[in-house]
């Protein structure tokens, strides 16, 4: 539950870093403290063994009598088919477990917000088939979306960061990634799902180039986003410095001019910058996560 | 006792879950006296309820360990089912349990001096009526937090508040007991 740290620190100087973590007023902490010198007078109850031992064999009895199996139900146990087995991994796989237990704790706005802005590009989009897969309107949005969300989803656990660490087993960057996997999956499937529809819907769209076309960008930006999110502890700044790039090289790319031919050249849908953009958005997510291990990323910072 | 003891509340749960009477036993161990503690002060001092509590909130506890989910903090999950028996227990007494109802004192050291057990038991029984003070939300946080070492975000787990409500809710009982503790003095005076 706690750290050792925190296990061997007085109460009266835990309340203390508390009050003062949670920003109570310099001239009331020390008032508010003397509460915890006051609440220190009251000593714990003294156990009475012969009650304490009545409930253990209480709960021994119940235990077994739980765990009794009678000979019709051994007759009636058939072994476990391959979707129970599955089942058991499953529920044992501490990974999927940290998933699990992070899918409920990220903001509903940021889930509810990514499929709305995903939805109205596959609505944007639907006319626009004359176009290379490129320069459709789906395929510069779904970076945008991803990018955004990403960023926020690290402010969101800022304010109780500290907390989530001590209270939990798993690593803080363990949980982040968990999130950030959570997250990236559910805008990758939004995304195949939006191509399928374009694909689908409109004859005149590929599904493969339109997938390629914003496949690399979106795990880029994401991954830009979320590792200035943690450098920066400023999800905003991230998210629109994450835009920002974008929306350049969107704007340098639609550009005809002389001057910015060079830089358009450098077209991100193409196959030969996959490679470099996907290495870069792994490189920019491990050191992201690295960050946030680090003492000086911690809540000492943030407040 | 095999390896049991050095294995962590959430890994002793899920042999629980499997019948292991070995883990139910370190688990009891690790926490009897904790949970009594807890229950004893939210109780205000009333130690036969308290214990009653105690063995009702183990007893819960294992006729519904199966819904423990790994690896969901293990003494949050016990320290929610030790509230909600509290909070049924005062409901079905339709009983006020934010007034001082302080009736049953521990029985003194027998190594102490008569007279330093007498002030010992005075000044645990003034806590215990400040405590009687607050409100019941705020006195579980307060509880919580100060005697069982909860940190914010696992009282908030236990309780299934937000975080913030947590925060407001320690600063107010805190802030609260401090007014008694001034009256009290001024009284005193």
């Amino acid at each position: 539950m706690l750290n050792n740290h925190q296990h061997n620190q007085h109460p009266v100087d835990r309340l203390r870093r508390t009050l003062l973590a949670n920003g109570e007023p310099a001239e009331d902490l020390e008032s508010l403290v003397n509460v915890g010198h006051f609440l220190q007078q009251s000593a714990a109850p003294q156990v009475d063994d012969q009650r304490r031992s009545a409930v253990l064999n209480l709960l021994l009895d119940e235990l077994a009598t739980q765990h009794t199996v009678s000979p019709v139900e051994t007759v009636a146990v058939q072994p476990a088919g391959w979707w129970s087995r599955l089942g058991s991994w499953l529920d044992q796989c501490w990974w999927l477990l940290i998933l699990r237990s992070q899918v409920r704790i990220v903001s509903k706005t940021i889930w509810a917000g990514s499929a709305l802005v995903m939805l109205l590009g596959v609505v944007v989009t639907l006319p626009q088939a004359t176009l290379s897969a490129a320069a459709l309107p789906f395929t510069m949005i779904a970076p945008l979306v991803t990018a955004c969300g990403v960023a926020l989803l690290y402010d969101d656990m800022l304010p109780g960061i500290h907390e989530l660490e001590d209270s939990t087993r798993a690593s803080l960057p363990g949980l982040i990634l968990a999130r950030l996997v959570l997250l990236f999956s559910f805008d990758l499937l939004l995304a195949l799902a939006g191509s399928v529809i374009l694909a689908l819907v409109n004859t005149e769209i590929s599904l493969l180039p339109l997938i390629l076309s914003w496949l690399a960008p979106v795990t880029f930006l994401a991954a830009l986003a979320f590792f200035l999110s943690v450098f920066l502890l400023d999800a905003l700044a991230a998210a629109a410095f994450s835009l920002t790039l974008w929306i350049v090289y969107l704007l340098v790319r639609a550009d005809d001019g002389r001057l910015l031919q060079r830089l358009s050249a450098a077209d991100f849908s193409t196959s030969g910058a996959h490679l470099p953009l996907l290495l870069g958005a792994l490189t920019l997510v491990v050191m992201g996560l690295w960050l946030v291990g680090t003492p000086s990323r911690k809540f000492e910072d943030y407040r | 006792m095999g390896n049991a003891g050095s294995q962590t509340d959430e890994a002793l749960a899920l042999g629980v879950q499997q019948g292991n009477a070995e883990n139910l036993t370190v688990l009891f161990d690790r926490h009897y006296s904790t949970l009594l503690a807890y229950l004893y002060r939210l109780c205000l001092g009333q130690r036969p309820l308290a214990e009653d509590l105690t063995q009702e909130t183990f007893l819960r506890a294992l006729r519904g360990i199966g819904s423990y989910q790994y690896p969901r903090p293990f003494k949050s999950w016990l320290y929610t089912i030790a509230t909600n028996s509290a909070r049924n227990h005062f409901n079905r007494a339709d009983t006020r349990y934010t007034e001082s109802v302080v009736e049953d004192y521990d029985l003194p050291d027998e190594t102490q001096q008569p007279e330093v057990a007498l002030l010992v038991d005075e000044e645990a029984d003034e806590v215990l009526a400040a405590l009687g003070q607050l409100a019941d939300h705020q006195r579980e946080v307060v509880l919580l937090f100060y005697y069982q070492g909860f940190a914010q975000q696992e009282i908030a787990e236990a309780l299934g508040i937000p975080l913030g409500t947590v925060k407001s809710r320690l600063s107010l009982g805190l802030r609260r007991l401090r007014e008694h503790i001034e009256q009290k003095e001024r009284a005193s005076c």
